[in-house]
């Protein structure tokens, strides 16, 4: 009979990675708004910070960088770095933090990178590509994502510091991106 | 200690000797002013006095007496005394002897506090002062003897607070382990470990780069931490002093009823604004998260992984199709070969050939075919040829004919199925987030308008609190703008306090996880424990702070539940509110008063004031009471001095009932003439004794000044 | 004494304490039980110190109780 590779799904082979992003991010960005390089043992309110794991952050950056569609490779002669949480514990928060779990934003990446990257799924299917490359081309396309993402953060930082740290200063970006077609009909502006 | 009888000679007032027998309820004295009630009560305190201080005065001298001196004459002399029921009957007798010298100089001698008490049956006579330190110490004698209404508020002072809990509270002493001024033990030792742990740190010869930063951090946090605590101490200083000095100028408001109600209408506008902020959800940024609302643009992209999976699925049904046509010819072939079909019936399969061939006969024409004739020939060449042409064709088993080795068609099927699922949540999400920034908004307004309401009353409120502070026409302004800026100090010291409470427990949070950060890095066995030790210490300084906190918490519920039990049977006024001690910085604490409905009385009247003190004071007594195993007599001086008759009779009977000896001298009970109300007495439950002066005395003459005590009510 | 054994459930019911040390402050309602609880030097620590201050609040006796704590500590505290 024929030896059928039915070990992991695509999505746990995913799931069981790691993204990455440029090192400067931390600073400039990752660790401004999340606990990220401060532990995870308090709330985030102790702490006052706008997220939780740094990955959050880099949820923020990648749904940027997919609403913009647009993608930017990491820069080869920078340092990267890897959050040392694997996707498959992204948003697997426990009660004590008064957050809520968000399983489906995990599954709904994986859709929209096989969707944005040119995968032969016949050739996968076929085993004439490996699914282990075929992830590696997911993972890279996300870090991409996010990596326009956290430019896209940097320079929006930069023009105007206070944006980001106002209590809509990211659900208006994302507004902004998802509602460009329409004209605005709410002023966000905090009151 | 219950008292039994006292006995006062020569007591100033107190002419001769006078010995009362105390009941163990309630006792009063009533006196008109001038009557002797204050000398009572001085006799008493004199009695209880244990200091060394010199306690032979001549001014406690009946003059009376004196008058009655010859110089060179017998002495007479002042003693004041009692017996006392405390794990078995006691006396102390306090005295002095005085007499005239030859040349007429009146001369003191003898001071002499002596006590006795029983040993089995014999009686020993002991050291006074002992044995009533030993009965009746100090800290308690405080919360025993009251002179004056005024005198009731044991709060009034700094560090009373502290006072009573150090000692009536389950634990006392914490200061030996707590200050939080770095005097106690375990600041003390936090301190050390620390310098041990910088040290052994230093020491350790493979400190990495990352450990220094570590101790960097954490020395930079420790600096931070110390000037906030500072910062809060000073907010904490401002914040009360500005609540004492508008707390004082409110209770001193003639204006009390609009004064509550300003109050009231601050109070509920401010309940109104934080139910209002309660309800305002816009941590946005994190309700793109959890709440989904990051996905508010992923129709688009479902879409297109729609489409992509489905493209997918049916390119694979194709080549699967087409390849189970191929298969399904090869199969037919395989079959063939297996013998599994029959052939048409006019032509065998192998095994009829194989099997004619065999027997040497033609099952197709029906006849014999032996060995060697052109038949036999015929067939055997038949089925070389039949053989010939499946032989190239015949599938190999060993060789995996199928197209696709895996199937994450499924997979993405279901994943598909999934995203599917949660289109509806998608598609809904943008009316959900304006939605929920429109209402935040609208909630945002309200807090901001109520918050206008509030500025506004308590602009009213200090309006009114200036105009009603006693003062001229000029002064009006300028203490109206003090009260303004009062309540602007203490505000802005609230704000303050509140802010750095949070900033100190923020740096407390960052500075232990970096010092546990630095318990797992240290690599050095040494500086690794000195590492430990320090935080197992500031574990063990913070838990006793906590536990020193928690012990005046206990106290203070204690306290508070005794007292309105009290206030409940005192109920002067109808009133069915509760107390409330509310702990204040350094040790302080303060009384308050809230109605049934929740408001704080701001202006209770003075008979309500007094019974909130004397619920206290009873509450007081009944914490000694636990604490020593021993109960303890309440001694007033005019304690309801301002009360109106009726008022007063209530109080009394209420007190009746309390069930602890209380010994009161009053001006109550006297008629506006000076004759005793005796329908009034005799509802009275207790013994009741009439201090007056002899009536042949002359007001002018100290001298001819004496005290009588008459016994009026003695059957309870 | 009864006051050590309120002073020590009040100080061991301290949350971070307990939580941080891995404890049940329920099983050391006494002074006795918390100076023989070996599994838990912080417990031993605590009790060790409401026990030998012996209520003087003087720095020789700081010292001397420091010393003889910081010593246990040291000796049997573990990560």
């Amino acid at each position: 009979m024929a030896a059928r590779n039915t070990t992991d799904s695509l999505f746990a082979l995913w799931a069981k990675r790691d993204a990455y992003f440029e090192t400067h991010f931390q600073d400039e960005i990752i660790s401004k708004f999340s606990d990220y390089g401060v532990g995870s043992s308090k709330s985030n309110e102790a702490k006052g910070k706008t997220f939780g794991g740094g990955y959050e952050m880099f949820i923020i950056a990648f749904f940027i960088g997919l609403y913009s569609d647009s993608r930017r490779e990491l820069d080869k002669s920078l340092d990267k770095k890897k959050f040392g949480q694997p996707i498959e514990y992204w948003g697997n928060l426990d009660s004590r933090t008064g957050r809520k779990s968000y399983p489906e934003i995990r599954k709904h990446i994986f859709a929209a990178l096989i969707a944005k990257t040119d995968i032969d799924l016949i050739a996968l299917e076929k085993g004439e590509i490996e699914a282990g490359d075929v992830v590696s081309t997911l993972i890279d396309a996300m870090n991409e994502y996010a990596n326009y993402g956290f430019y896209y953060l940097a320079e929006k930082l930069k023009d105007n510091p206070n944006s980001l740290y106002r209590n809509s200063g990211f659900l208006d970006i994302f507004l902004d991106l998802t509602r460009k077609k329409q004209p605005k009909d709410e002023e966000l502006e905090e009151l | 200690m219950k008292i039994k009888n006292i006995s006062i000679k020569n007591f100033r007032s107190y002419y001769g000797t006078h010995t009362i027998e105390l009941y163990e309820g309630l006792n009063i004295f009533i006196g008109d002013n001038g009557d002797g009630k204050s000398t009572l009560f001085d006799s008493l305190n004199w009695l209880f006095d244990t200091t060394l201080t010199e306690q032979k005065n001549e001014r406690l001298i009946s003059k009376k007496c004196l008058a009655h001196l010859v110089s060179g004459g017998d002495a007479e002399s002042v003693s004041v005394s009692m017996t006392f029921e405390h794990d078995g009957e006691k006396y102390i007798e306090k005295s002095f002897d005085f007499f005239l010298d030859a040349n007429g100089n009146l001369k003191t001698a003898n001071y002499q506090f002596v006590g006795y008490e029983e040993y089995g049956s014999e009686r020993q006579r002991v050291d006074g002062r002992r044995l009533l330190d030993r009965c009746f110490d100090a800290s308690i004698r405080q919360y025993c003897l009251f002179k004056g209404e005024e005198k009731l508020d044991i709060f009034n002072t700094d560090n009373a607070l502290q006072y009573l809990v150090n000692t009536f509270s389950e634990v006392h002493d914490f200061d030996m382990f707590y200050t939080g001024d770095e005097e106690g033990f375990t600041e003390f030792a936090v301190q050390n470990a620390k310098r041990a742990r910088d040290v052994a740190i230093k020491n350790a010869n493979a400190t990495t780069q990352k450990e220094r930063d570590l101790n960097t951090a954490i020395g930079e946090i420790s600096r931070q931490l110390t000037s906030v605590e500072r910062d809060l101490k000073d907010a904490e200083n401002n914040y009360n002093k500005y609540d004492k000095l508008l707390t004082d100028i409110e209770s001193h408001a003639e204006a009390s009823e609009d004064l509550r109600r300003i109050n009231d209408r601050i109070k509920n506008l401010k309940e109104r604004k934080e139910n209002t902020e309660l309800k305002i959800d816009d941590a946005y940024s994190k309700k793109l998260l959890d709440d989904y609302w990051i996905m508010c643009g992923m129709s688009p992209v479902i879409e297109l992984f729609s489409e992509k999976t489905n493209a997918f699925i049916k390119e694979k049904q194709k080549l699967e199709i087409k390849e189970a046509e191929k298969k399904g010819k090869k199969e037919a072939i395989k079959e063939i070969a297996a013998g599994v079909l029959p052939l048409d019936p006019l032509i065998p399969d192998r095994k009829s050939m194989e099997n004619m061939i065999h027997d040497e006969f033609c099952k197709v024409c029906g006849r014999p075919a032996p060995k060697g004739s052109d038949p036999y020939n015929f067939m055997v060449q038949k089925l070389q040829s039949l053989l010939d042409s499946i032989s190239g064709e015949v599938p190999n088993d060993e060789e995996d004919s199928n197209l696709f080795t895996n199937n994450y068609s499924v997979e993405l099927q279901q994943i598909l199925r999934n995203v599917d699922y949660m289109t509806m949540r998608i598609n809904g999400l943008q009316n959900e987030i304006s939605g929920s920034v429109k209402e935040n908004n609208r909630l945002k307004m309200l807090a901001k308008n109520f918050q206008r309401s509030i500025d506004d009353a308590i602009d009213e409120k200090n309006k009114l609190l200036s105009k009603n502070n006693n003062i001229t026409e000029e002064e009006l302004d300028t203490d109206y703008k003090n009260i303004s800026n009062w309540n602007k100090y203490r505000n802005d010291a609230d704000h303050s306090r509140e802010k750095l409470k949070i900033r100190k427990k923020e740096l407390n949070d960052k500075l232990t996880e970096l010092q546990s950060e630095l318990a797992g890095i240290s690599k050095d066995d040494k500086s690794k424990t000195a590492v430990l030790v320090h935080q197992a210490l500031q574990y063990i300084c913070s838990a006793f702070a906590y536990a020193k906190q928690k012990n005046t918490r206990n106290f203070i519920e204690l306290l508070t539940t005794h007292a309105n039990g009290y206030l409940k049977k005192l109920n002067v006024d109808d009133f069915h509110g509760v107390i409330q001690i509310i702990e204040r910085a350094n040790g302080a604490a303060r009384l308050q008063l809230v109605d049934n409905d929740g408001t704080i009385v701001t202006n209770p009247n003075t008979a309500l004031e007094t019974s909130k003190f004397m619920s206290v004071l009873f509450a007081i007594s009944d914490l000694t009471t636990l604490k020593r195993e021993n109960d303890y007599p309440l001694i007033f001086d005019a304690p309801t001095s301002s009360f109106g008759p009726q008022k007063e009779r209530d109080f009394y009977a209420a007190i009746s009932s309390v069930n602890k000896q209380c010994i009161i001298a009053t001006k109550s009970f006297l008629k506006e003439d000076g004759s005793l109300d005796m329908p009034k007495i005799e509802h009275q439950k207790g013994k009741i004794f009439r201090l007056s002066l002899n009536p042949d005395c002359d007001l002018e003459k100290m001298s001819t000044i004496q005290t009588n005590i008459e016994p009026i009510k003695m059957n309870i | 004494m009864h006051s050590e054994d309120e002073m020590l459930k009040l100080v061991l019911s301290d949350k971070n304490l307990w939580e941080m040390y891995g404890f049940n402050p329920n099983d050391y309602p006494t002074m006795k039980s918390a100076l023989s609880a070996e599994d838990y030097p912080v417990v031993v620590a605590v009790a060790k110190i409401i026990r030998n201050l012996n209520g003087k609040q003087d720095k020789s006796k700081y010292k001397e109780v420091y010393k003889e704590i910081y010593e246990y500590l040291n000796n049997n505290i573990i990560s």
